[in-house]
């Protein structure tokens, strides 16, 4: 058994490698086949994150949200529901914010209280309709992805009468909210950077949310019902309340992220489309393979990879389309969990049949 | 299986070959950031040796390009005033993610390289320029399709407004005229507020003409679709609807390939179309086979607008800190009047629009705007009534 999980292990960081090397290479070699200056690219795309103060503020502003939506699509994934909420409520949890600080909140209000109110509108948004899908699935065994997309949907064309019916500017010609007030903004911590206090706050979930998955029962429950249904039911773990809990928990971190990105980048909501940041956060768990000690990394990586690409896209001539398919491609093969399965399993296999050759 | 794997890793090192390879190799251009994308980027047209004072590179900042319409058109109008000046012209595609839009701005004026930046304004690129403007006194700033209503300063920020309601109502009231069935329909690409003042314009302009007149208002999702538009077109047609107006330049072949799927004029279908002069566009492609049922279009002509406003600025004489409204009189919104117009509208109906027309730029018959609005709900009782 012992052996067994030592080659699981050894093999996850494997097979990451491998997805890695295998999608940067073929990303690589299309960047050499389209492109007039390929090593100008190539660098761009590579190191084009780090070659500046602000290019590197883009990091961030990539990362920050990513930390939140990254730690609480963790606790939707090891509860092992397919629960895609978080796309939606990202988006109805920036529109909520933009709203209460554009329309209900008066701009006398103090720095700080502003932006409480404004982490905890997010953050009621994001639960309120993470609680649907979790309910449906776990009281009337409603399949949760079908529900959550379909959701994401309703959301994405609920902000959108929102923003034209409450708090649509009339300065402007496209449909967006008005100007965020001042006081609604999260403070730049490195001036003419993205990097803003946002990050403390994500940082902060990450922590708060290894302690409960390492550190309560809860956090134990959730991932036995996740990693072992059987196991948890012969225990008697309560295991609808468990996974409720944990997929509201998730929306609401992926509603503080969609809170915080607001505030921190955006001078107005004025996302009228699905904002990919939820999918992203499901991402980000699935590199750190559900382990919010890994989602740093994991939401650094995806952070690194997406400014990487958008920067070769505004410092080069391929065109933004080819950056998206190359996205796609890492993506794909680094969140294949079966990528080399067989292989895996002939390891363990062999592994346990050389162990029973010694016992016998 | 041992084979299969072998040839993995095969590929595998490869990759890794041309990987490490490739982030070997651009020593180069390794001070890259303060001085690449002239070299890469796409340069449309190279000018001669720079002499000073003279020679202008302008940076056209869209969202996507290849619409055949609002995005293409301003290129299209950076390119000409580029080539009739002998200046250069490149373009910066943003893609559609919203957050990396600042940056990539700031990024590409950063460069040095431009001294005029044209934008559109969607997406907050106009809030762009009215923020960065004071920051880079040297660049200036053009952001077109604002709201005429916009309030902005500084002198070297500039923008242009289109007046699309005039000139939909213009084809509103040959829609009105034109129409037997008095049953008359309109596409809008989304339900927007640029989108909501060509219905705004459109429907004064059938009510002014016919009064008896319904129209029935379709609004698309934003994305281009022309099945979708085909779709659409049939329903309004199949109600009794016979003038159909399809706001989407790049979902218009839908509109077009119904309409002449059921007769077009000889059975009294008309389509009307927008942006640029369709007819003529189409008659010129390989859409030419749709393209005589559109009787005349409705023209948002962004690129004239562009190289309109180069030429003040190349005179000294463009008005930066405001924002200039484009309407009929200043030929930034019009009905195109080609040959095809002039052959298939009755003679009555041709002497009415030009006397329409006249009193729209004298400002005999005012036209009501989407931003007068005062909240959307005001605008959809108006619509719907």
């Amino acid at each position: 058994m012992k052996e067994t999980r030592r080659i699981e292990f050894l093999f996850e960081i494997f097979r990451i490698l491998v997805a890695l090397a295998i999608a940067y290479g073929l990303t690589l070699l299309c960047i050499m086949l389209i492109s007039d200056d390929p090593g100008h690219a190539v660098y761009m795309f590579a190191v084009g994150p780090f070659t500046s103060k602000r290019r590197l503020g883009q990091l961030f502003g990539k990362f920050i949200p990513y930390l939140l939506t990254g730690t609480g699509m963790c606790f939707v994934y090891a509860s092992n529901r397919f629960n895609l909420i978080g796309e939606g409520v990202y988006l109805m949890s920036g529109c909520m914010v933009a709203f209460f600080a554009t329309q209900v909140l008066g701009t006398g209000t103090p720095h700080i209280l502003f932006i409480l109110v404004l982490l905890l509108v997010g953050a009621l948004t994001g639960a309120l309709f993470g609680l649907i899908p979790a309910v449906l699935r776990e009281k009337m065994k409603i399949n949760e992805t079908v529900v959550s997309i379909m959701m994401n949907y309703a959301l994405l064309y609920l902000a959108n009468y929102i923003v034209k019916t409450k708090m649509y500017d009339t300065e402007i010609t496209y449909m967006a909210s008005e100007q965020l007030p001042m006081a609604a903004r999260l403070t730049t911590l490195v001036p003419g950077t993205q990097i803003h206090t946002g990050l403390i706050i994500g940082i902060l979930a990450v922590v708060v949310t290894a302690l409960i998955f390492y550190r309560t029962s809860l956090g134990y429950s959730i991932r036995i019902c996740g990693s072992n249904p059987n196991f948890a039911r012969t225990a008697g773990i309560g295991m609808t309340g468990s996974l409720i809990v944990a997929q509201v928990l998730g929306a609401t971190l992926a509603g503080v992220g969609g809170a915080v990105d607001m505030m921190g980048i955006y001078d107005r909501y004025m996302w009228t489309a699905l904002t990919n940041m939820g999918f992203d956060g499901l991402l980000v768990a699935v590199l750190s393979k559900k382990n919010p000690v890994f989602v740093p990394l994991g939401a650094f990586l995806l952070a690194y990879m997406r400014t990487g690409a958008s920067i070769l896209n505004y410092t080069t001539e391929i065109p933004i389309e080819f950056v998206d398919i190359m996205q796609a491609i890492i993506i794909l093969l680094i969140a294949a969990e079966h990528f080399m399965g067989k292989y895996k399993e002939k390891l363990i296999f062999g592994a346990s049949r050389e162990k029973n050759k010694e016992a016998a | 299986m041992k084979k299969k794997w072998t040839g993995l890793l095969a590929i595998l090192l490869a990759c890794a070959l041309t990987a490490c390879g490739g982030e070997k190799e651009p020593k180069p251009s390794q001070g890259a950031e303060n001085d690449p994308p002239a070299s890469s980027q796409q340069s449309e047209q190279q000018s001669e040796q720079p002499s000073a004072g003279e020679n202008h590179s302008i940076i056209y900042i869209c969202l996507n390009l290849g619409d055949l319409s609002f995005n293409d058109m301003g290129w299209d109008g950076c390119r000409a005033a580029a080539e009739k000046y002998g200046w250069t012209a490149e373009v910066l595609e943003l893609g559609k993610d919203t957050s990396t839009y600042e940056n990539a701005f700031l990024d590409s004026i950063d460069s040095g390289d431009y001294d005029i930046v044209v934008t559109q304004s969607n997406y907050g690129l106009s809030d762009l320029c009215i923020k960065y403007a004071p920051e880079y006194p040297d660049i200036s700033f053009v952001s077109y399709d604002m709201s005429a209503s916009a309030e902005i300063s500084g002198d070297n920020l500039y923008g242009i407004a289109f007046k699309q309601n005039e000139g939909s109502f213009l084809v509103g009231a040959l829609a009105g005229k034109l129409t037997t069935s008095n049953k008359i329909g309109v596409f809008i690409f989304n339900d927007v507020p640029v989108g909501n003042d060509f219905l705004t314009g459109y429907i004064a302009g059938v009510r002014h003409s016919n009064p008896n007149a319904e129209v029935s208002v379709a609004y698309g999702g934003g994305t281009a679709d022309a099945s979708k538009l085909q779709e659409v077109s049939s329903a309004m047609f199949d109600s009794g609807v016979d003038v159909i107006y399809g706001v989407s330049g790049s979902a218009y072949p839908g509109l077009a390939r119904e309409a002449t799927n059921r007769g077009g004029f000889d059975k009294g279908i008309y389509a009307i179309g927008v942006d640029s002069d369709m007819w003529t566009v189409y008659t010129a492609s390989e859409n030419a086979g749709i393209a005589d049922v559109i009787i005349t279009s409705m023209q948002k002509k962004v690129d004239e607008a562009v190289v309109y406003a180069m030429d003040q600025y190349v005179e000294g004489t463009l008005p930066f800190g405001s924002v200039q409204a484009y309407g009929i009189l200043e030929n930034g919104v019009g009905m195109a009047d080609n040959e095809h117009y002039r052959s298939c509208t009755p003679e009555d109906v041709l002497s009415y629009m030009e006397q329409l027309q006249e009193d729209v730029i004298s400002g005999t018959v005012t036209v009501p705007s989407y931003f007068d609005f005062e909240s959307y709900d005001e605008f959809a009782a108006w619509r719907d009534q």
